[in-house]
């Protein structure tokens, strides 16, 4: 996220004039934009802590896998990367997150602009039931003027060329999304993401509701765009962290029921010499 | 977007040609249910429930109520329309065999007596008003009297937005300041898009259908769901005084015995179909999502009938209790706001069908729900 995107994302106003395009990083800062750092990043229901404590480098173009028990606070920091969280009466953030060196729960900063920057896949592939496959793509570069129909109609193209689903619908650009299969209903849900051009995927367990073939598909997918985008997964399949992330992040429970991590590393590393005996247990599958 | 439209009532007359078969003597067990079957007509009628919006949570009781026993073997044919474009919504069939009933707030009837029509409220059904005035967060409109000049969407009948328009005036805006756009066709389901893009300041829609359809609706920045943070909604319920949906007929429609007896049949089973998404609310989502005319998933069709429950449970006075008095009462508050024109009037309430149908309610059947309770469910978002 560039600096120059600041004031955009701090006035709403301004945001509805804003381009997808708007305020990008030009060439030099392409390799490292999308840079997530969490430092002493804390999550509240109310009084409860969900996650303690956690500081936590995401580097940029990679994947970032985040496994762990349930309940250890996966998909709450997940949702707290791209301020979700907030959206649940009662809920709170402690610590910092900063996306290129911009801390995303600033002042300035306004939420709705940080989840297009940040986006998010659900584990229930959840296109717009009423509209088209075109539609759900476009859904997000729909401010009137903004673009042409032409430009929308090209970025629905790209988007769903890079989520690789382009082959398979681009003849039925106008039937209900709910129409496809489960899986094709999830890579359209990444063109969705793609398509208002973040950089930041969030995914949490994104292939939990689909059947092998499509979990290969998605997973494949996940690999080609990890050149343009930086990805979070949460991820119960110690296979599929194994198989798709560059770096992987071990959360568990303290006594108190809050998750913390307990250490992160590239995925090599963490599957096959971690340093804490607890990330042994849990990836040789003696506990979670 | 693109949004579906299927002919519901077509759908549902298929549905009754299998259900409503004529009986055969001795074939079955009578239930509960036949009890109505008392109410028989001298010949063959059709009851047409108009209902206002596309097919949501609000058809869901009336869809199961075509397939009641209690109609079978009555030759009564009953079937659901919906306001089209261009076309009065409270147009009915000029046919002795036909009735139509209207499902619609006291207010948007009184709206339609004021132009001339001969309505006449039947039945009571929900107790609350439906109606909320809504802005999304990116209009930059943060108080209700921001309003003032800008215009609303109304998603509904004319009249339906006397509610909002009195809380509105009560905050000192001028209403001749506004403009106004009302649905051309209520049979098509409401689009959120033109709110969300600032077309419009801001929308009354109902709290069963428009209401999740916004929260739905796509974030044009971000393409998902804005969820019910991205909109702003003003409370009209200091100044309500619409009392919710009732059920209304043409009195000129209701001259013959075979009429009454049709209408009143219809209340008894729609009475069952109430009870059922009372008491099993995921499976009578699940018939009209089964029935295919409704352009939601199951989660938001479950939300909705949940939604419409609060509005009719419990039911302290027994379903379909008319509350002359509070609608009298409420029509005045409204007249002195100036949005609507004349008062409620006890000519107005025609209490002889409920009565027909009073000894056929089944003897299993809870008309009060005393011990319903809203569940706690969230709108699914996309």
């Amino acid at each position: 996220m560039k600096r120059s995107e600041v004031n955009a994302v701090g006035s709403t106003q301004t945001s509805k004039t804003a381009t997808p395009a708007a305020g990008r990083a030009d060439s030099t800062d392409k390799a490292t934009e999308g840079s997530l750092n969490l430092q002493n990043l804390e999550v509240f229901y109310d009084k409860f802590r969900a996650v303690n404590n956690v500081s936590l480098n995401i580097e940029p173009k990679k994947v970032t896998a985040l496994i762990g028990p349930s309940g250890c606070g996966k998909s709450t920091l997940l949702r707290a990367i791209n301020r979700m969280h907030e959206t649940i009466p009662n809920a709170t953030v402690k610590g910092t997150i900063t996306l290129d060196g911009i801390d995303i729960y600033g002042t300035l900063v306004d939420p709705v602009r940080v989840r297009r920057i940040i986006g998010m896949v659900f584990q229930k592939p959840n296109p717009f039931p009423t509209m088209s496959i075109f539609g759900n793509v476009a859904s997000g570069l729909r401010l009137a003027g903004a673009l042409s129909k032409s430009e929308i109609a090209g970025i629905v193209e790209e988007s769903l060329k890079k989520a690789a689903l382009w082959n398979e619908v681009k003849d039925k650009l106008n039937e209900p999304g709910t129409s496809l299969s489960g899986g094709q209903q999830q890579r359209l849900c990444i063109a969705r993401a793609i398509a208002v051009r973040p950089e930041v995927i969030l995914m949490d367990e994104p292939c939990s509701a689909l059947d092998p073939i499509a979990t290969l598909k998605i997973e494949e997918l996940i690999r080609e765009l990890r050149t343009e985008y930086t990805i979070v997964i949460v991820t119960h399949n110690m296979q599929q962290a194994s198989r798709v992330s560059d770096s992987t992040a071990f959360f568990s429970m303290g006594e108190d029921r809050g998750g913390y991590l307990v250490e992160s590393g590239l995925t090599p590393q963490i599957f096959t010499s971690p340093t804490q005996q607890l990330t042994e247990d849990y990836v040789a599958g003696r506990f979670g | 977007m693109s949004f579906v439209r299927r002919s519901f009532a077509l759908s549902l007359s298929l549905l009754l040609v299998a259900a409503c078969r004529p009986g055969v003597p001795g074939e079955a067990t009578p239930s509960a249910s036949s009890i109505a079957g008392a109410l028989i007509p001298s010949q063959p009628m059709s009851v047409v429930y108009h209902l206002p919006g596309a097919p949501s949570g609000l058809h869901a009781p009336f869809a199961f109520m075509t397939q009641q026993e209690a109609l079978v073997g009555a030759d009564i044919t009953v079937s659901i329309a919906t306001p089209t474009a261009g076309v009065d919504p409270f147009a009915g069939a000029d046919d002795p065999s036909t009735v139509d009933l209207y499902v619609a707030s006291p207010a948007a009837a009184l709206s339609a007596r004021e132009a001339g029509s001969d309505l006449v409220l039947i039945a009571g059904l929900a107790q609350q008003s439906d109606w909320r005035l809504v802005t999304p967060v990116t209009s930059g409109i943060s108080e209700i009297t921001d309003l003032a000049g800008q215009s609303i969407f109304v998603h509904g009948l004319p009249g339906d937005a006397a509610t909002a328009l009195a809380a509105l005036s009560a905050a000192g805006v001028d209403l001749s300041s506004l403009s106004l756009t009302y649905a051309t066709d209520l049979s098509s389901s409401f689009d959120p898009i033109p709110i969300l893009d600032g077309t419009y300041a801001a929308a009354i829609v109902s709290s069963v259908d428009g209401w999740p359809r916004l929260v739905q609706g796509p974030d044009l920045v971000t393409g998902s769901s804005v969820g019910v943070e991205g909109l702003i909604e003003f409370s009209i319920m200091p100044t309500t005084f619409d009392t919710g949906l009732a059920i209304w007929a043409h009195a000129s429609a209701l001259t013959t015995d075979d009429a009454k007896i049709a209408a009143a049949a219809s209340l008894v089973a729609l009475a069952e179909g109430l009870a059922f998404c009372r008491d099993s609310i995921e499976d009578c989502a699940a018939l009209l999502l089964g029935i295919g005319t409704s352009d939601q998933d199951q989660e938001t069709l479950v939300w909705s009938v949940n939604a419409l429950n609060n509005q009719l449970w419990p039911a302290a006075y027994g379903l379909f209790w008319i509350d002359t008095e509070g609608i009298t009462n409420a029509v005045a508050t409204g007249v002195s706001a100036g949005v609507l024109a004349s008062p409620f009037k006890d000519e107005y309430v025609d209490g002889s069908i409920l009565a027909l149908a009073e000894p056929h309610w089944p003897v299993d059947l809870d008309r009060n729900g005393e011990g319903w309770t809203l569940l706690s469910l969230e709108i699914p978002l996309y």
